[in-house]
Parts: C-alpha cells; structure tokens; sequence
C-alpha cells in the first residue's frame, strides 16, 4: 500500500482556502478537505492498509495535518465574516445629508402661549377662568359698566352692531358683568379671556378683531393698596422680578380709581429710548378698583364689598414676546410666521 | 393736546429738566406721549384723561400739577365783565344750552395782531394764527379750557337764539365750501333769518369776522355734553371746542372766558366793549357735597391721612373743603338738604366737600374723591400688599382637554390660527351657498367699516380655504393649520334673541408632497383628519368614529362627496370631515391643490374624560387575518365593524392593516386585509376555536356584504 501524500493534501487545502472568500465558500472548503468523505478522512481510514511501523508515522502526519488545516480554517471563517461585514457596511452607506423625517411638531399660536402663561399667574391668586358669549348686548357691555349712551367711553370703543341692536362686545370686561349678575359667593376671581372687536380700519397696528384677558377679583376690605399688589404680583411675574413698574391715574368707566400700569422699557430700562419713544416706559395693564355704580348696578352695597379689576391686552403682550412687531401679523393665516416662531426655516 | 412747556411754565412751577416734567406729569395722568422741539421751546404732546374736559388747558393742567406739588397757580390777566342789560337781544329755548352769554365791542382802530409772544403759544401747539379775534378766542381756549366765538355783529338780523334746528334746515360751516345739511334737533345758534352756529361744534362762514368787520359780538356759553357730541358726530365735524364741551366744560368759566378775550383785544386798544354783557340759560350750581369719611378714606388707600392732610389735598384741586364733623362752622357748612340720610349717622370723623362747577362732570361719588386724594399722594406713594390668597386653583377639565387637543393637532404637525369673527358677502358665492342652503341665513354687522366684515361668521370652512390660499399666495404648499372660535348662527329663540354662538375646533391641511397613505392613488391628507379624530377619540376618552357622510350636514355639498365623512360621537354628529369640493377650490382660484378639513364642536372635545385603564393581557392572544376584496364604494370600515358585533365576546380587536388597490376584469377593487385578535385571557382558545371562529366571520360578512360583491381573497 501506498502512503499518502499527506503534504499534496495539505497543499491542495490550501490552494482551496485560498480561493474561498465568503464564511459559506470556506465551510465548503472545511467540508471539502476535513469531512468524512474528504482525502483526509479517507487517508485515516487507509491506515490499516499500512505496515504496522508505518501506522503510527503516517497517522501522526494526517492528525498534523487535521489540525493545521482546522486552524486555518478558523482563521479563514473570521476574515471572510470580517470581509463580509465591512461588505454589507460599505453596501449599507446612508446619505445623512438628506433630510430627516421624524414628523415636525406645528406650534400653538403666540397668544394662546401668552394667554396660559397669565392664567398660570392667575391661578395661583385663586383665579379660575370664564367664558361668555362674543354677541352681546349694549346692557352688558356698556349701560351695566357704568358707560351710558352717549359716553365718551363709547367712542373709544368704536363698536361692530349687529341685527337686534345687539353688538360684538368690545372689551371681555362684559364676561364679568355676567358674572356679577348672578351673584355668587364671595370672593369671586375669576379671568376672562378672548376675542374682542372695534369697528376699526384695519392698518399694521389696529386690528377689528384682537385679544383682551381681564380679571376681577370681588371680596369685602378689599383695598387700593392690594390693588397695587396684585398688580405688581402680575406684572413682576409676567415680565420678571428685576422689571420697575409704576402707577399712574388712567380713566375707565368701571372702575375708579383707574390705574395704568407701566413697565420700565426693556431696551433702555427707563432711561428712554426710540423704542418706547423716550417715555422709558412701556404701559402694560389697565386697572382699577370697581366703580360703585357696578356694584349698586348688580344689588352689591359698595359699602360692604370692594372689588379690583384688570385687563391685559393679550394681543399686544404676544407681538412683544414673540418679537413680531407687526400684531397684524399674528392675525394673518401666513403659516410662515408660525413655522419660523417654533425654529422653522420657510 | 400740544403744549408749550415754556408756557406752562407761566401757570405753575414745575421741575427743571424735560425728564422731570415728563415723569411728573405722567405721574398725575397727563400722560407725555412725545416731547418735540420747536423755535419757541420744546412741544409736548400729551394725552388727557377721556373724563376730564377741564383738563384740556393750560389753567386745567395747572390744577393738576398743583393737586400734586401745591404750589401756587398763576391765572391769566382777565377782565372783569359786567352782567347786566346788553346791548344785544339773546334768547334760549333749548334746555341743551346750559350757560349762553354774548359781549359786544367794535373796533376803534384797525386791528393790531396779538403780541408775538403770545401768537407763538397759538403756532408751536399746531394752530394758525389768522387775526386778533380769531387768535384771541383760540388762545383763551388754550389758556382757560373755555371755547369762545366771535361773530361779526353786523351780519346778524335780530335776535341771537339758541334753539334746535329745524328740519331741513343748512348752514355753510367755517373752511366748508358747500351748505350742509343740520341734523334736525341739533343745538343751533340762529338769528332771524340764518344759522350763525352749530352749537359747541363751530361757527358759519355767513357771519364771521373779516377785515371789513366793525363790531363784534363775542360769545361764550355751556352746552349740555351729549348734545355736542351727538351734533358733531352726525355732521362729522370735530373742533377743539367740540372735544371740549363733550367732555364737560365748567358753567362758572362762561365770563371769566370772555373776559380773557376781551382782554386780549381791549389791551391793544383798538377794541372797545359797547354796554354789558349779556347772560342767560337756567344752569344753577348744585352745590354738589359729598362726604368723606376720613379714616375710611386712609383705609381705602392704606395711607395715614390727617384732617388737614385731606382738607389741603382736595383744597388744591379746587374744592371747598368744610372742617371735620362736628366742628361745622354754622355759618359756612350745614348739613345740606341733598345729603343721604345714611351718611348723617356716619359723618363722625369726616369732611364734607364742595365740588367744583368745572368737576360736576366727573366727580360724583366719594370714591371718586378718594381717587383725587391717591392722586395728589401719588400712586406710586401708596403702599402695595398682596391681599390674603387661601389658595390657588388647578386648570379646569376643560383647560386640561383642550391642551390634550392641542397636544395631538402640534405633534401633527398643525399651527394655531386666529382669523376674523366676520367675513364679507362673497363667501357665500365661494362656497357655492344659495338662498335655502341652511348657510345662507347669517347674523349681519350694521356700520362696518369694511366689506369684509359684513357678516358674522357661520361656518369655518371659508377661513380655512383662505388660510390655504394665503399660504399658497407665498408658495407655502405644505400647510397644517387649526383654530379654536365661534360661528354664529341666526336663532330667534336663542338667550338674546338673535343668535346662538358655536364653539368649534376647526383644523385644515394641504400636501404636495406626503408620505404615510395607503397607497399612491389614495388622497392624502384625509386619513391624516381621520387618523385625528381617533386619536382625539383615544387620548380624551371619548367614543369618537369617522362614520358615513350625511347629506343633511350644512357642509356636506361643500366637501368632495366621495371623500368626506361625520364625525360621530355615539352615533351623533359632532362634526365634519374631507376633501374640500373642487369646485369650491376653485372658486378660491386654487388649481391643482387639494386641501382638505375638519371641524368639531369644541364642546364635545372639552369635554372629554380620561381614558379608562384597561389591564393588558398577560396571555398572548391569537391572531389570524382575512383578505376581502371590496368592489365600488363598500366601506370597510362597516365590515370591520360588522365582525366586531358578530364575532364571539373574546374578539377583542378587528384593525384593518392593508389595502390594496388594483382591477379586476376592468373594474377597479380593493383588497383589504383584516387583523382579527382573539383573547386568551379569560381561557386559552385552542387553534380550532380560533379557526372556526374566523370561519364564521367570513360567512357572517359573504351574508350581509356578499350581495354587494365582497369576497374572501
């Protein structure tokens, strides 16, 4: 019998090995060279053909040659898997300059952010906000407001009416007429908030239609100085802790004394400037204790409650926080207002 | 108003520096709105209380600044007229005329101008100075807050009447070219033939001073407020006497008013008065008295008042101060009849103060007189305190809901609006809305200023088509845009007579490019309003569906009729959804967009409930699907909804998961795949169970559907 050419086995292995790229070509290789049925297998069983001195030579030599051959392939199935990964890697390249498509948020509007940021405020007084209807009558809009025909109040809120006399009311302060009508317990705070409308031409800065937040807050011994605090309460934060505010006799029909509220101009702190037109201040509420004719109006003795009441013009606070001058920008539909307010590139 | 502030300087003393000035008036509610140079000194332009006519003059301005600081005033040089016999007959007949006085004088020589000094306060504050007359009117105007007029004496035929117009009657204003009408009923000046004034509001041209006047007969008056101001706001003439008699001039400044003019002309000695002046109209002061308690007064504004304090702060501001109860002085200070019985029990430890004539206007209540005393200290002198809160509220359920609402439209990508509570006649064309569409009926504005604002609005669509074409107009294709408002609906039997007002949520998108549909020949946006309303549905834990369209909703011919649907909840309409027509796109001039909407009653949305929790199974349910082809407009949504009410009580979900589109011998069909998930929660469901249960569902949908066409693929 003749011995086998364990080195031309080996050498064919390896010519084999060679070749193979992929993990599967090299498991056919290992398959192929160290199977049951490849010329290694089959050398061990032609041993017993073999002279008893050659045996064990010859043996020692295939089992060499096994492993050697199990050691490559090893080697050779870590390269072709680390070949084939940098393969699907390579193949797996994304473009990430492309755009992302997570779907973008929209955004609410800057005086809905504005209106919950005062009703946060107001809360924590104890406020709870109310609603009422935007076609009203002239009785609460103005008669029970303490604005008969013909007051010069009545000019200043030049009004839109509407078939059956009635009109669209001009201030939310007609919420709070509502309110008092009804005669709740006291203390009554409550917030009124949304649209209100003046017969206007409409130009970059008046609007027919724009936003008012007014509140009222009824109790007995209430006084001008908890007026003041409130307002400052309000004011300071609303704008900031470190903002100066101040007080100045204005003129409401509903409330007396009136009080304006000026807050020091954020561009120059009250020194004065173009932006607020040197005054150094901005004018950002308009309040009072209520009138006593309110209170009689709705059967309160005024000797015996006192109210303070307020309004914010929503609509003017969120062109400032927005930083769109124009407030008749907020009330276009040009969604690319909107998209660049919420970090949108239109 | 513009002032000089040198001139001011005249009347009081006032800070150095125009800062000081400025915050000084700010601070007692003259508010400095600008402050402009000019050759005779700085103009400030400032804006007077809407309640305060007396403050429209130097003199009134003064009075406050004195309310204030306390330092003395400096009137005027005045001269002092005689009442009596006059030379003129003046009669009234109108209760409307309050005060009405007419002085008399000629000329001696031919009139001199005004001395520069003073014409310079008439030019700096924006007027022209004409001639002596004209200018000395204007200035005492300025100066006191009384309008005067002078007439030209001898263009006047017989008595001088204050009375109300008659109809048809016209007068040629001052600087008008043609005769007007005067509104019947007006407060009139007139002598026997012709109109010589509107009352308070401004003279005719017919009998004013020129050069060639040689007497003149100098007017001085009070009007009733109201019937100024209707006056010129029905001939739509505005004046400086106009605004000033509308707010309320002072009665007792009729003849110290046109002693100032009279002055002015006699100092140049080329005028001359010709007997008394004359006087009529039935004003008597009422001695308006209104008590103050003083320590009620120091609680009101927190601030520590002395009887003296109060007497010396309401004294500056021209009140008649009496000494504090009981030292009444007999002799100056009783108890007056017009006094409330509830206030003589309580008038310990107060004052009783004299209103002056000028502030009958706007000083009528107590309080209105613990405002002068806040006033004169300062509001920014009075302490502030935040009263006692027990304790602070939590938004609403509502609030809560309509941020969950917001949450959900955001994340989709939509941006709050605000439009118009009105819109113009044309939309009603746009919307393809006739006479008897249930739309047509609106609530109408009276005197708007526009064409768009003719009518309230009772639907939103018109705006949400508006909003896309605006965006569109800038090339913004990709639009998501919603809003919170109200439409209007005329009702007669509604709370006010007229209308009853819906709160509706109303969201509106348009896509050129999108991604998500179900397949390529699908509309796009309308599974996203869909694909809402459940997630509404799901998140406020509320039942809301998309259910078939209904012919009877007010919309319905307004959105594409293959392409809309009602939002239902339970069963109820409470809202509406779909492709906008595109006939109706193309009224806007829309061409190849295809925007699609939804609205639903705020309300419902509002009132929505936390989703109830329901465990999670911890036993893996079984999970078998069924394909169906669908022909023509079979929903598949009544399908998946026919399983759920046929199969057994452990059917606990049927999803559709997969639609294709695709013709079969020419017709085109859709297949639609259903997920049916089998609980095994309550007890495990052998693969039989599951199956035979699916079996039965497929033969429960071939008998309700399988007329229509539908087939198990």
């Amino acid at each position: 019998m003749e011995r086998p050419d364990v080195g031309a086995l080996l050498a064919a292995f390896r010519a084999a090995l060679a070749a193979a790229q992929t993990p599967s070509e090299v498991d056919d290789v290992r398959r192929l060279h160290t199977g049951k049925k490849s010329p290694l297998k089959e050398s061990l069983r032609a041993l017993r053909d073999l002279t008893p001195e050659e045996r064990p030579i010859v043996a020692a030599q295939v089992n060499e040659a096994q492993a050697i051959m199990e050691d490559e392939v090893r080697l050779a199935i870590v390269a072709a898997e680390q070949r084939a990964l940098e393969a699907q890697l390579g193949a797996e390249w994304l473009d990430l300059s492309m755009p992302g498509t997570a779907a973008q948020r929209g955004g609410r509007h800057p005086l809905t952010e504005v209106e919950e940021r005062c009703m946060e405020v107001l809360r924590q007084l104890g406020f709870e906000r109310v609603d009422g209807p935007e076609v009203e009558s002239p009785y609460f809009n103005f008669d029970a407001l303490n604005i008969p025909e013909h007051h010069p109040a009545r000019d200043m809120q030049d009004t839109f009416w509407v078939d059956g006399g009635l009109l669209l009311r001009s201030h939310t302060t007609t919420v709070q007429a509502r309110i008092l009508q009804r005669r709740p317990d006291l203390p009554i705070r409550i917030a009124s908030a949304g649209r209100v409308y003046r017969n206007e031409a409409v130009d970059a800065t008046h609007l027919a239609m724009f936003h008012q937040l007014e509140g009222l807050w009824i109790d007995k011994d209430l006084t001008f100085s908890h007026l003041k605090g409130v307002l400052s309460f309000i004011a300071k934060s609303l704008y900031g802790a470190e903002r100066r505010i101040r007080f100045k006799p204005k003129f409401y029909p509903y409330t007396e004394p009136s009080v304006g509220v000026d807050l020091s101009c954020v561009h120059c702190d009250g020194a004065g400037c173009d932006a607020c037109h040197d005054a150094g201040w901005v004018t950002i509420l308009g309040a009072g204790m209520v009138h006593p004719k309110v209170f009689r109006e709705f059967g309160f003795d005024p000797d015996k409650v006192s109210g303070i009441a307020f309004g914010l013009g929503t609509s003017r606070m969120a062109s400032q926080w927005s930083g769109v001058t124009k407030v008749r920008a907020l009330y276009e539909q040009d969604l690319r207002v909107h998209q660049a307010l919420h970090g949108r590139q239109s | 108003m513009k002032i000089l502030e040198r001139h001011l300087r005249d009347y009081i003393d006032l800070p150095s520096g125009a800062r000081a000035v400025r915050d000084l008036l700010d601070d007692i509610g003259i508010e400095v709105k600008r402050i402009a140079p000019s050759q005779h000194g700085d103009v400030y332009t400032v804006e007077l209380l809407a309640n305060r006519g007396d403050h429209a003059s130097y003199a009134g301005i003064a009075r406050e600044v004195c309310g204030r600081t306390g330092s003395p005033i400096r009137l005027p040089a005045i001269t002092e007229l005689q009442v009596g016999d006059a030379p003129w007959e003046v009669r009234i007949e109108s209760p409307a005329c309050l005060r009405y006085s007419l002085t008399l004088l000629e000329r001696v020589a031919a009139p001199s101008p005004l001395p520069a000094t003073l014409r310079h306060i008439i030019e700096a504050t924006g007027g022209h100075t004409v001639g002596p007359e004209v200018d000395a009117t204007n200035l005492a105007n300025l100066e006191l807050g009384q309008p005067t007029h002078a007439f030209d004496a001898d263009t006047i035929v017989g008595a001088v009447t204050v009375r109300a117009a008659r109809a048809g009657e016209t007068c040629l204003p001052l600087f008008q070219q043609t005769r007007v009408p005067v509104p019947e009923g007006a407060l009139v000046i007139a002598d026997d033939e012709k109109i010589l004034a509107v009352a308070g509001v401004i003279g005719c041209d017919e009998s004013k001073t020129t050069d060639a006047t040689k007497r003149i007969l100098l007017e001085s008056a009070t009007f009733e407020p109201v019937s100024v101001r209707k006056t010129a706001r029905a001939m739509g003439i505005q004046t400086d006497s106009s605004a000033r008699f509308e707010r309320g001039s002072d009665p007792s400044m009729v003849i110290p008013g046109a002693g100032r003019v009279v002055y002015l002309l006699e100092s140049s000695a080329d005028y001359r008065r010709v007997g008394a002046t004359a006087l009529v109209g039935d004003w008597v002061n009422p001695n308006r008295i209104l008590p103050v308690n003083i320590p009620a007064a120091g609680n009101f504004l927190v601030y520590p008042l002395s009887d003296s304090d109060v007497r010396e702060r309401l004294t500056r501001y021209g009140f008649e101060v009496s000494p504090t109860w009981p030292m009444w002085s007999e002799e100056g200070w009783t108890t007056p009849d017009n006094l409330e019985d509830a206030w003589r029990s309580s008038l310990r430890h107060s004052v009783l103060v004299r209103v002056p004539a000028g502030r009958l206007w706007d000083v009528e209540t107590s309080q209105d007189l613990y405002e002068e005393l806040a006033k004169s200290i300062g509001y920014n002198a009075t302490p502030e305190t935040l009263p006692p809160v027990d304790k602070g509220g939590l938004p609403s359920d509502a609030e809560r809901n309509k941020a969950i609402v917001e949450q959900v439209l955001v994340g989709n990508g939509f941006f709050e609006v605000f439009t118009d509570g009105f819109y113009g006649r044309v939309v009603r064309e746009r919307l393809g809305i006739t006479e008897g569409h249930p739309l047509w009926a609106h609530v109408e504005t009276q005197n708007a200023l526009e064409r768009g604002y003719s009518l309230l609005k009772n639907n939103t669509l018109a705006q949400a088509i508006d909003t896309v074409d605006a965006n569109l107009r800038v090339r913004n294709a990709d639009i998501r845009a919603y809003e919170w408002t109200r439409t209007f609906h005329p009702d007669p039997t509604a709370e006010n007579g007229v209308c009853r007002e819906r709160k509706v949520l109303w969201a509106v998108g348009n896509a050129r490019k999108e991604t998500g549909n179900w397949s390529d020949r699908e509309p796009s946006l309308v599974w996203l309003m869909s694909g809402l309303v459940e997630e509404l549905g799901a998140t406020l834990g509320l039942p809301l569906t998309v259910g078939e369209a209904d012919p009877t909703a007010p919309l319905y011919g307004c959105l594409h009729p293959g392409r809309q649907g009602s939002v239902l909840l339970n069963g109820r309409r409470v809202g509406v959804l779909g492709e906008i027509h595109p006939t109706v796109v193309r009224n806007y001039k829309i061409k190849q967009d295809r925007p699609c909407y939804l609205e639903i009653d705020s309300d419902v949305l509002t009132s929505g409930r936390r989703p109830t929790f329901m465990e999670p199974d911890d036993v893996h349910p079984s999970v078998r699907s069924l394909a169906f082809t669908l022909p023509g407009t079979v929903r598949a949504g009544a399908i998946a909804e026919h399983m759920r009410r046929s199969g057994p009580p452990w059917l606990t979900h049927v999803d559709i998961v997969d639609l294709f589109s695709h013709v079969a011998d020419g017709t085109p069909v859709r297949t639609v795949t259903f997920e049916l998930t089998y609980s095994n929660q309550a007890a495990a469901r052998s693969a039989d169970e599951v199956n035979a249960a699916s079996e039965y569902l497929i033969d429960a949908v071939a008998q309700r559907f399988g007329d229509a066409g539908v087939k198990l693929r």
